[in-house]
């Protein structure tokens, strides 16, 4: 069993290197291994070279960077939410934390006049899904129930998401208006090493709460009631996860907008194979997680399009039939409900 | 089993004037506790019974700390204070909800194994008493399923997997919510007997039992309750009296023995006067 467990780490994090190796060799040139290590050390400027050794390091290796965190955070953040709520269509934004760092961004590109790469927006994004969380714990209390925090959660993330579409409505500036809606499809175009440590710290101690609190989900499978009286502090574990849940969001959407359905489906993907024990799905679902991001930013900058395809469209994309397809199945996903 | 646990010394629970009342449901659908008191023992099966909301699953919930009684209290030794303290409540008092079910496909000794969770084992960590968790399951009858996903077991089978998770804590009070329900006559036959192990071994076990001649086998004490009170209390011969089931549960009943032991069969009541006990 546990034998069997780090076998099929080994290879998720095999997987992993591969594609991450890979998504460094593919883009706008092609970057051969070989050429890579020299580059590595190869600091002088002016030629070609160099050129190539900048597109790597400054280009492609944050770019790879950011898809492995955020992934790791959307994958995570996706196990937790399902095994907190015991539910599998629970997904990260469930919570809220999504659609506020999203408005917070939105808010910043409408007021500030600031091109969407500016700081103001990740900034004003992690701002926005940090007030999302203490807005859900004092609308759903410390001492709430999980039903009501889910509806706290979705009130939050309606009304910021009601807060977006009004944004977009009251922009009189078409330009303004389309780069919003752009930034919202979720994209990781252009992000720079300033970009990573923006996001690195929130989702670094998001995801330190979520694997401490996850650790005891576990629980949680037999109700309630049985948690406790196993002796699980449920309201602590509970916000414990929303926090940790909150920021890794929020560090997420604050530097790449939104991406959906890695969070659904990550979890589901890894549990046949780690077995379905809550605590058992957060690693791996964090790992493919990052596997997914990674691949399809690769896929991105691999297809021919005129412009390039937005993260998020990705994900969906290739998400939603895989999903379909586990569904039509009928093995590998819980019960849903 | 490694080791008989030998009887406990004075493990008590009491439990004094004890009120509860569910909050915000409306008049109508308040189910209260009023003014309970009872003295439990160390190594005895105390089965509650009475009609459906009674107020047998809230006392069982307030005995395991689910439930903060609105005034009263609940003694552990004579100390009220182990309810504050989740590991030592948890080591101390197991309990077993009414309609439990599991979700997930989650292996059935995986399930029996978060029974260690209060000893502060879990796959998270190094030492997990792998023997205790094959033990209990084996007592249960269920080791032939151990390996196999919750989901694909009988209602009958998931209900024994529970029992073991429940054992598998090894606490001294057990406090267990219409267990027989689901079960196959040989189960409940076997969950008897294995109730009454538990209770020799030291154990106080409370559970809530509907068939009465179920509680009658298998209990030490029974607990008659309706309307939130405690109506009758003590030996199964002395509380099912023909009197009480016709005030109680408004049935007539046919009493008998067999060198197995009593037996009670319910029947509607002839009389057509309608009684009700706390009216």
């Amino acid at each position: 069993m546990q034998r069997k467990d780090s076998r099929n780490m080994i290879i998720l994090i095999g997987i992993l290197l591969l594609v991450g190796f890979a998504s460094l060799m593919v883009g706008s040139g092609f970057i051969s291994p070989m050429d890579m290590v020299r580059w590595l050390f190869y600091r002088d400027g002016g030629n070609e070279e160099y050129l190539n050794a900048l597109i790597l390091s400054e280009i492609r290796a944050p770019r790879l960077v950011l898809a492995v965190l955020i992934g790791f955070a959307l994958g995570l953040s996706g196990a937790a939410v399902q095994g907190l709520l015991q539910n599998g269509l629970a997904e990260p934004s469930i919570l809220g934390a999504a659609n506020s760092a999203a408005l917070g961004a939105v808010l910043a590109i409408y007021i500030g006049l600031t091109g969407t790469l500016s700081f103001a927006v990740p900034l004003m994004a992690s701002a926005g899904a940090l007030v999302s969380v203490i807005l859900l714990f004092t609308l759903a209390g410390q001492r709430g129930d999980t039903l009501r925090l889910i509806l706290a959660g979705f009130a939050i993330s309606a009304f910021a998401g009601s807060g977006i579409s009004l944004t977009l409505n009251l922009s009189d500036n078409y330009f303004a208006a389309l780069e919003i809606t752009y930034w919202l499809l979720g994209s990781l175009e252009n992000r720079s090493w300033s970009h990573v440590g923006l996001a690195l710290p929130l989702i670094f101690v998001g995801c330190g709460l979520m694997l401490l609190g996850g650790k005891k989900l576990d629980a949680l499978i037999l109700g309630e009631d049985t948690a406790f009286s196993l002796g699980a502090n449920i309201f602590k574990i509970r916000g414990q996860l929303a926090v940790g849940m909150a920021l890794a969001i929020g560090g997420a959407v604050a530097v790449a907008g939104v991406i959906g359905f890695v969070g659904l489906v990550a979890p589901h993907i890894m549990r046949p194979f780690f077995g379905y024990m809550p605590s058992r799905a957060l690693l791996p679902s964090a790992i493919f997680g990052s596997i997914l991001l990674v691949a399809a930013d690769l896929l991105i900058r691999l297809l021919p399009t005129m412009t390039e395809l937005k993260l998020g469209v990705v994900t969906a994309l290739l998400g939603v039939p895989f999903f379909i397809y586990l569904l039509l199945r009928g093995r590998g996903l819980a019960r849903l409900a | 089993m490694a080791e008989m646990v030998a009887v406990k010394t004075n493990k008590t629970v009491d439990v004094l004037d004890l009120c509860h009342r569910y909050e915000g449901i409306g008049d109508v659908m308040q189910k209260t506790l009023s003014n309970v008191s009872l003295s439990l023992e160390a190594g005895e099966i105390v089965s509650l019974i009475g009609p459906n909301g009674a107020g047998k699953t809230t006392l069982l919930k307030c005995l395991a700390g689910l439930l903060t009684p609105k005034t009263g209290q609940i003694l552990y030794d004579g100390c009220a204070d182990i309810l504050s303290d989740p590991i030592r409540r948890a080591r101390m008092i197991a309990y077993l909800p009414q309609f439990q079910a599991v979700y997930w496909p989650v292996l059935a000794r995986d399930i029996v194994a978060l029974g260690r969770l209060p000893h502060g084992e879990s796959f998270h960590t190094r030492h997990i008493d792998d023997a205790k968790i094959y033990e209990v399951m084996e007592r249960c009858g269920a080791e032939a399923y151990a390996e196999k996903s919750v989901l694909s077991l009988s209602g009958g089978e998931q209900a024994m997997i529970l029992m073991a998770r429940l054992l598998a804590t090894d606490a001294d009070i057990l406090l267990v919510d219409e267990p027989f329900t689901s079960l196959d006559p040989e189960r409940q036959l076997k969950l008897s007997a294995l109730l009454q192990e538990e209770a020799l071994k030291g154990k106080l076990v409370v559970t809530i039992v509907h068939d009465l001649t179920l509680a009658a086998r298998l209990s030490d004490r029974l607990v008659l309750m309706s309307e939130g009170k405690v109506v009758a209390m003590g030996s199964p011969e002395a509380v099912l009296s023909q009197k009480n089931l016709s005030s109680v549960f408004n049935v007539d009943a046919e009493f008998g023995r067999t060198d197995k032991g009593p037996y009670i069969i319910p029947s509607n009541k002839v009389t057509g006067e309608e009684k009700n006990v706390a009216g």
